[in-house]
């Protein structure tokens, strides 16, 4: 009863340069999968590409840039001829109270996690057509399926993620696409702007997920045969109660 | 990774057959002690016998999950022999499907005894274990139609909630004991649940729903995939599907 063999596998994993998209380019590569890591910072991609070798391409891209969106997957389609797994990983959170936050701010989360998915999803449909176990993978949050304060943008980006995902894997299912969404609890990454020193104290108080453990939630759910999906995987630290 | 099945006490209600049987032949060849509680002893304890022949670790006690004693005496069963209980999965369910005008009333009284009474017997069975330990990990079984509600299947959709809704509230309340609590909730899943309904028009629908239905090998990795994480890691629902299923 052992996972499917992911070797062969092509992955576009977008945030690839820190984080939770570091942490499943590496756990990926160590399936055999080739990796194409997406993020803005050329130099991150890079270290990381030199750490992972032969099995890993850099492509500089912001996921809100339609454009720039199109000119990775015409390169993953020139390449590879196809591809296995979407990994829409990029994200965004600034903390601050509603009232106090600015439209700039709203414009910049609703831009990386809504458009991002929606920009990268609708490049990768046609190249991940015809795959065995092809999947979309998206990663939402607790704080998509409850309000918390001081996110609330944050917030609306992920419930908007989670709605897309189930809209989107009745439309895909018959095609054989898989439609899949992760909602981490608090992790330890780079996430989060303006965070204050109270929440990275709550951070530590709960013994914050790693950002391994919600890679192997990726890694379990695309190493499923063809046949099953994985729709949704809820994971938080054990210490963590609210949300 | 560290393969954290290994030595696990792992009690599995609904063992004699589908995602209890499956999860069991699977944790046991992980190296986990598996404690199998069903209505129908025999079934598990051939299975018992199959698993020790493959040098498995496993006890059978007959178990009814709608008798709350059963219930204790088959976790005092894995205490008594293995010393500890590290997970619980209370997994016996039924699945008896009519429309409500159809008054099947037995049926509703069935459903609820066994997926709704059987989880919490199972509960009160392992927490009192797991609080003293400071350790443990209480999977319970929901379904897709714990999350949404169709006609004819309304009594096994409002237990199925009910499970999600005793899941996340334990969940809440566990966290100074640092236990873990997951909810797992398949889709269309090959297993005899469909054999459960005793209306034949229904029961036809149903099994031809089924067709796409996918092995009980996926609830089986789904467990695996929970157990195994660290110890501070909690994935507290996993919903799966066959690819197929659009409800």
């Amino acid at each position: 009863m052992k996972m499917q063999d992911l070797s062969g596998k092509v992955a576009v994993i977008t945030g690839a340069s820190s984080g939770i998209g570091q942490a499943t380019a590496r756990l990926l590569v160590a399936e055999g999968v080739h990796v194409v890591l997406v993020a803005r910072r050329r130099d991150r991609l890079t270290a990381l590409a030199d750490e992972l070798g032969e099995a890993a391409t850099v492509v500089e891209a912001d996921v809100a840039a339609p454009a720039q969106v199109k000119a990775l997957f015409d390169q993953v389609r020139a390449r590879f001829g196809g591809l296995d797994l979407l990994f829409n990983n990029a994200g965004i959170g600034i903390n601050a109270a509603f009232e106090d936050s600015t439209q700039e701010d709203w414009k910049t989360m609703i831009d990386v996690n809504l458009y991002g998915v929606l920009n990268c999803t609708h490049e990768a449909i046609a190249l991940l057509r015809g795959r065995p176990g092809a999947m979309i993978s998206s990663v939402s949050s607790v704080g998509g399926r409850y309000g918390v304060q001081n996110w609330s943008v944050y917030s609306a980006t992920k419930y908007a993620v989670v709605g897309f995902h189930d809209a989107l894997r009745k439309e895909l299912g018959p095609d054989h696409i898989r439609v899949s969404v992760i909602e981490p609890g608090a992790v330890w990454t780079e996430f989060g702007q303006n965070v204050s020193e109270a929440m990275k104290e709550r951070r530590e108080k709960l013994d914050a997920l790693r950002a391994e453990d919600v890679a192997q939630a990726l890694v379990y759910a695309f190493a499923q045969p063809p046949n099953v999906l994985v729709e949704e995987i809820l994971l938080r630290p054990v210490l963590q109660v609210a949300p | 990774m560290d393969n954290k099945i290994k030595g696990k006490v792992v009690v599995i209600t609904g063992a004699s057959s589908g995602l209890g049987e499956a999860t069991a032949r699977h944790l046991s060849a992980q190296g986990a002690t598996v404690v199998l509680g069903a209505r129908r002893l025999e079934r598990i304890e051939t299975l018992a016998g199959e698993l020790a022949s493959n040098g498995g670790k496993s006890l059978a006690v007959q178990t009814d999950v709608t008798d709350r004693e059963q219930v204790t005496g088959l976790v005092g069963a894995a205490i008594a022999t293995f010393g500890r209980v590290d997970v619980m999965l209370n997994n016996a369910g039924l699945m008896p499907h009519s429309p409500l005008d159809r008054l099947k009333v037995d049926d509703w009284d069935r459903m609820i005894d066994v997926n709704i009474k059987g989880v919490l017997y199972g509960i009160a069975a392992a927490l009192p274990h797991m609080v003293a330990q400071r350790s443990g990990h209480i999977i319970s079984v929901s379904s897709v139609a714990g999350h949404k509600v169709r006609p004819g299947s309304i009594v096994y959709s409002a237990t199925k909630h009910a499970v999600r809704v005793i899941s996340e509230g334990l969940r809440q309340e566990v966290k100074p004991y640092g236990l873990r609590t997951t909810v797992i909730s398949p889709g269309a899943v090959d297993t005899e649940l469909p054999d459960s309904i005793t209306e034949p028009d229904i029961a036809e629908n149903t099994r031809k729903f089924y067709d796409i239905a996918i092995s009980p090998a996926s609830f089986a990795r789904a467990v695996a995939y929970a157990i195994g994480q660290p110890d501070d890691v909690d994935i507290n629902e996993i919903l799966f599907r066959p690819t197929l299923q659009e409800y």
